[in-house]
C-alpha cells in the first residue's frame, strides 16, 4: 500500500485543512452574524439569480462540450488542412479572460459598433453562455483530446469488426469511453461560470455572484454575503459528488494504453474544409478576432500605458502565478496520491478543492480573516507591529491556491487513474520502494498532467481579478487589476496595453505546453522513459 | 521543475518588495487606501511626492472591500488616509468607528460646510453631479427638466440608465428617498423600469453612446463621463459625444436641486502618519489638486474659485440639492431594497 501510514494521513489532513480554512472562515462569518437581508433577497431577486446561474451553467457547459468534443475528435481521428496548427491553437482562448472577450463583443454589438446591424442579443443569458463557451471550451478540448488519444485501439478495432461505421464511432465508442474526462471538464466549466462576476456584470445578466456582491457592496451586509456563499459552497459540493458518481460508474479508462495508435484518416474536398472550419470558428471568435481588436485599441491609445509600471505589473502577475503553480502542484500531487490509495477518505480533500466555484473576492476575504487573526496574535504575543501575513504577497498566493486547487487535482487524478495498481505491485515485487516507484514509474505518466495543470493555473491566476484585489500589498498591481480598473472606467484604450500583456503571458504558457505536450513527443518520451525505468527496476 | 520554481518565486518575493518590507525607515511616507482607481489618483499623488518628498504608498480596491479591510485590520492597519469614491462608505467607516476626527484650519477655510462632516471625521475633495443627457437635436420644449419627469408616460421606452448595482444609482435613490419619501421613490423606480429603452447594461459611458445613436432619448449618468468621451482618443467617441447636451435637473423653484455626491477622505483611527495624511489632504484641496480633478476627471471642485477646464465650464452652473451627505450614506441599504422591489436589474 502506498502512503498508507498514519503520519501521511495526518499530514494530508493538515494540508487539506489549510485549504479549507478560508472556506471555514466564510462559514463562520455566515453563522456568527445576524442579518435579515436574505429574506428580502429571496422574496425579490434571488429566484431570478439562481435561475440565471443554472441556465448559465447548463448553456455554457453544453456549448463548450459541443465545441471542445467536436474539435478534439476531428483533430485526433482525421487529417485535414491546418490540423497540426489547430492541435495547439484550440487552446488559445484560455489566454483570453472571458471579461475581455465580453468587452470586445459589447463594443462590436453596441448600437454604434462594428456589428450593430447583426442585432444579436448579447446582453442575455444566451449571449453570456456563448461567451463563456468560447472562452472555456479548451478545458473540454484538452481533456477530451487526451482521452480520445489514450483510448485503446482495440476498442475501435472491435467496433470495426462489429460493423459499426467509422462515422458512428464517436457516438458508439469515443464518447462513452471519454465520459470521465468530459465530466471533469464540464464540472470545471460549471464551477468557473458559477464563480464569475466580471462577465455577467458587464453583460447585465445577474447571476448568483451578483447577489453576493449586491449585499456586500451595495448593502454593506457582509453576513448575508457570507450566507449566500455558504449556500453556493453546498451546491458545489453536491455538484462534485454528482460528477464523481458519474466518473465512478464510468471507471473503464484505458489500462492498455500504449498498444498502438489509431491511424488518422485523411479528409479531402468538402469534408476537409468542413473540418477546418469547425476547428477554426472557436479559435477565430474566441481568440483571434477579439485579440486583434485589443491590438487595435492599444495602437489607438495615446495616453500612455506602455511604461515601467506595466513591466512591474507583468512581473507581479508572473510572480504570483508561479507561486500559486508551485503551491498548488505540490499540494495537488500529494492529495491525488492520497485519493488514489484511500478513495474512501476523500471528503476532506474534496472539500479543500471546492474553492474553485467560490467567487474570488469571497475566497480573498476567507483568507484575509484568519491571516489577520494570526497577525494580531503575533502582535499580542511577540510584539510585532505590522501585518506580517495578511499584508503581503503570501496572502494573495494562498487565496489563488485555494481557488485553483481543483484544476490541478483534476489533472493529477485523471493521470494517476490511468496507472494500474498492478504496475505498482510488480515494481514492489521487484524490490522498488515507494519513492522509487513514484519517481521512475509514475513520474513519466504524471509529467503531462503536471504541465497541463501548471499552464492552466498560470493562465487562470493571471486572469484572476477579485481574489487579488483585496489582498495585494501596497503599490503592487497585477495586470488583471490594472486592466479592469481602466476598462471598467471606460478607458478601454489605456487598458489595452496591460490586457495585451496579460494575453501574451498566457499565450506563452499555452505555447510552452503545446510544445511539450506534442503527442508524438510525449509518446516517445513516455515509452523511452518507461522502458528505461522498467529496465532499471529489473536490474 | 517545482524546486526551480520555488527559488524563482522566493527571489522575486524578496527583491520585488512583495513582502511589504520598508527599505528606508527615514523616508516620510503616507499609506493611502483609495477606492479611487489607481490611474485617477496616482498622477496627483505623484505630484504630491515631487512637491513634498513624502512617499505615497497606494492600495486601491472597491469601497466595500477597503472598509472591510480597514475594519478587520484594526489597530495593526497601516492605512493613514482613506479616500472613497462616494459618501456611502465613508459614512459607514465613521459609523463603525474606523475614522478619527481631525481639524485643519486650512481645510476648514476652503471646504464649504455642507461638503464635510460636522464633527470633522470626513470631507469631500471633489464632487460629481448625476444629471440627464439628451441629444442636441431635441427641441427645447420636449426636454425633461426633473428626474421625476422620466417616470411619466411620454418617456415610455426611451430612458437609458445603468443597473441598480451601480453605486451612482444607489446614491441617486438615496437622494430620492430623502426628498420624496420611500413610497414615492419606489413608485418612481417602478415607473423608470417600465420606461427603460432597454434592460440595464454596460457602464456609464455606454448609456451616453447608446443615447447618441438613438437607442433611447434620455440618459441618466454622471457629468464627467461626457467629459471623458469628449476628450477621448477615439474619433468615434468624440463624434458621438458632440451630439449630446447636459441637463442639470431639478433647477426650478421647489424642485430641490441636482443630486451631487462626493469623493470623500478621512483619517483612520489607527493611522500612524497623521501629519503626512493631513498634508496630502491639504494638497488635494489646494489649487493644483482641485484643478486636477476639474481638468482630468472632469468633476466639480469643492473649493470655490478654482479654474475649471473648458469642458466643465461649457456645461454651465447649477444648484445642488442641499442634502446632508450623511443621509445618502445612511440610506444605501434601503436604496438597494427599493431597486429590488421595483424589479430594477
Amino acid at each position: 500500500m502506498l502512503a498508507g501510514s498514519n503520519s501521511a494521513r495526518l499530514a494530508s489532513s493538515v494540508l487539506a485543512l489549510l485549504f479549507i480554512l478560508p472556506l471555514a472562515a466564510v462559514l463562520w462569518l455566515a453563522v456568527s452574524g445576524q442579518s435579515d437581508t436574505l429574506s428580502h433577497l429571496s422574496a425579490t431577486v434571488l429566484p431570478n439569480y439562481i435561475g440565471n446561474a443554472l441556465l448559465l451553467m447548463l448553456g455554457s457547459g453544453a456549448l463548450a462540450l459541443l465545441l471542445g468534443v467536436s474539435s478534439a475528435w476531428l483533430i485526433t481521428l482525421y487529417d485535414f488542412p491546418a490540423r497540426r496548427l489547430f492541435e495547439w491553437a484550440m487552446l488559445l482562448p484560455l489566454a483570453l479572460p472571458a471579461y475581455l472577450l465580453a468587452m470586445v463583443y459589447s463594443e462590436w454589438l453596441s448600437p454604434a459598433g462594428l456589428l450593430a446591424s447583426w442585432q444579436v442579443p448579447l446582453h442575455s443569458v444566451a449571449g453570456a453562455c456563448v461567451l463563456f463557451a468560447l472562452s472555456l471550451y479548451p478545458y473540454i478540448y484538452m481533456l477530451a483530446r487526451i482521452a480520445f488519444r489514450q483510448q485503446c485501439v482495440t476498442l475501435y478495432e472491435a467496433a470495426a469488426m462489429l460493423g459499426v461505421p467509422r462515422r458512428a464511432w464517436w457516438w458508439r465508442v469515443g464518447m462513452p469511453a471519454a465520459r470521465p474526462a468530459l465530466a471533469i471538464g464540464t464540472a470545471l466549466i460549471c464551477m468557473e461560470v458559477l464563480a464569475d462576476f466580471g462577465t455577467v456584470s458587464l453583460l447585465g445578466v445577474p447571476s448568483f455572484t451578483t447577489g453576493i456582491y449586491r449585499v456586500w457592496y451595495g448593502m454593506g451586509d457582509l453576513t448575508a454575503a457570507a450566507q449566500l456563499s455558504a449556500y453556493l459552497l453546498c451546491f458545489v459540493l453536491a455538484l462534485m459528488l454528482w460528477e464523481r458518481t458519474a466518473r465512478r460508474n464510468a471507471n473503464y479508462a484505458s489500462i492498455h494504453r500504449a498498444r498502438g495508435r489509431l491511424e488518422r484518416i485523411s479528409l479531402s474536398g468538402l469534408a476537409a474544409w468542413r473540418a477546418t472550419i469547425i476547428c477554426a470558428l472557436p479559435v477565430l471568435f474566441g481568440f483571434a478576432l477579439p485579440v486583434l481588436q485589443w491590438v487595435s485599441w492599444a495602437l489607438t491609445n495615446q495616453q500612455g500605458g506602455w511604461d515601467a509600471s506595466l513591466l512591474h505589473a507583468f512581473v507581479t502577475s508572473l510572480t504570483i502565478a508561479l507561486g500559486v503553480v508551485l503551491v498548488v502542484l505540490s499540494a495537488a500531487k500529494y492529495f491525488a496520491y492520497q485519493l488514489r490509495s484511500h478513495p474512501e477518505r476523500s471528503w476532506l480533500i474534496r472539500l479543500a478543492a471546492s474553492g474553485y466555484a467560490i467567487p474570488g473576492s469571497v475566497i480573498a476575504l476567507g483568507v484575509f480573516l484568519p491571516l489577520v487573526a494570526l497577525d494580531k496574535w503575533l502582535a499580542l504575543n511577540i510584539g510585532t507591529t505590522s501585518l506580517l501575513f495578511s499584508g503581503t504577497i503570501i496572502a494573495v498566493i494562498m487565496a489563488c491556491s485555494v481557488r485553483f486547487l481543483a484544476l490541478a487535482l483534476a489533472q493529477y487524478e485523471s493521470a494517476l487513474g490511468t496507472i494500474d495498481h498492478t504496475m505498482d505491485d510488480a515494481a514492489t515485487l521487484l524490490g522498488a520502494n515507494i519513492p522509487r516507484i513514484r519517481r521512475e514509474i509514475h513520474a513519466p505518466f504524471l509529467h503531462p498532467a503536471m504541465w497541463m495543470a501548471g499552464v492552466l493555473i498560470l493562465c487562470d491566476v493571471v486572469k484572476e481579478l477579485p481574489a487579488t484585489i483585496l489582498l495585494r500589498p501596497f503599490n503592487q498591481d497585477t495586470l488583471a487589476v490594472r486592466t479592469f480598473e481602466l476598462a471598467s472606467d471606460g478607458r478601454i484604450y489605456q487598458a489595452a496595453p496591460s490586457a495585451l500583456a496579460m494575453i501574451l503571458l498566457s499565450v506563452l504558457a499555452v505555447l510552452c505546453m503545446a510544445r511539450l505536450q506534442h503527442p508524438e513527443r510525449t509518446q516517445i518520451m513516455r515509452s523511452s522513459h518507461f522502458t528505461h525505468s522498467s529496465a532499471r527496476a529489473t536490474t | 521543475m517545482l524546486r526551480f520554481l520555488l527559488i524563482l518565486v522566493a527571489i522575486a518575493a524578496i527583491f520585488g518588495g512583495y513582502l511589504g518590507i520598508n527599505s528606508n525607515p527615514e523616508q516620510r511616507e503616507v499609506n493611502l487606501y483609495s477606492s479611487q482607481k489607481l490611474h485617477l489618483i496616482q498622477p496627483i499623488t505623484d505630484r504630491f511626492t515631487e512637491e513634498t518628498g513624502i512617499k505615497v504608498n497606494l492600495f486601491t480596491a472597491g469601497s466595500a472591500q477597503i472598509v472591510t479591510k480597514l475594519k478587520e485590520e484594526g489597530e495593526l492597519s497601516p492605512a493613514d488616509l482613506l479616500l472613497t469614491t462616494d459618501i456611502g462608505y465613508i459614512y459607514k467607516a465613521k459609523k463603525d468607528g474606523l475614522l478619527q476626527p481631525f481639524h485643519s484650519k486650512a481645510i476648514d477655510a476652503v471646504v464649504p460646510p455642507y461638503l464635510r462632516d460636522p464633527e470633522g471625521y470626513w470631507l469631500g475633495f471633489a464632487q460629481r453631479a448625476r444629471v440627464l443627457f439628451v441629444r442636441k437635436d431635441m427641441p427645447e420644449e420636449q426636454r425633461p427638466s426633473t428626474y421625476e419627469e422620466l417616470a411619466d408616460d411620454p418617456w415610455k421606452g426611451r430612458v437609458l440608465i445603468r443597473d441598480s448595482g451601480s453605486v451612482y444609482n444607489q446614491s441617486l435613490m438615496g437622494y430620492l428617498i430623502h426628498r420624496l419619501g420611500e413610497e414615492k421613490a419606489l413608485a418612481w423606480a417602478k415607473a423608470i423600469v417600465a420606461n427603460m429603452a432597454r434592460e440595464p447594461q454596460g457602464f456609464e459611458k455606454d448609456q451616453l453612446r447608446a443615447l447618441a445613436v438613438g437607442e433611447g432619448d434620455v440618459a441618466v449618468a454622471n457629468t464627467y463621463y461626457l467629459g471623458l468621451l469628449l476628450n477621448s482618443d477615439e474619433e468615434k467617441d468624440r463624434a458621438l459625444a458632440s451630439k449630446l447636451d447636459v441637463i442639470f435637473p431639478n433647477q426650478g423653484e421647489g424642485e430641490g436641486g441636482t443630486h451631487v455626491n462626493i469623493r470623500g477622505g478621512g483619517i483612520p483611527t489607527y493611522a500612524r502618519n497623521i501629519d503626512e495624511a493631513v498634508e496630502l489632504l491639504t494638497f488635494l484641496l489646494g489649487e493644483e489638486g482641485q484643478h486636477y480633478f476639474a481638468s482630468t476627471t472632469y468633476e466639480f471642485p469643492v473649493v470655490e474659485g478654482v479654474e475649471l477646464s473648458d469642458t466643465v465650464k461649457s456645461w454651465g452652473e447649477f444648484t445642488p440639492y442641499p442634502q446632508p451627505l450623511e443621509t445618502i450614506g445612511a440610506l444605501g441599504a434601503d436604496a438597494v431594497k427599493i431597486f429590488d422591489n421595483a424589479g430594477w436589474k
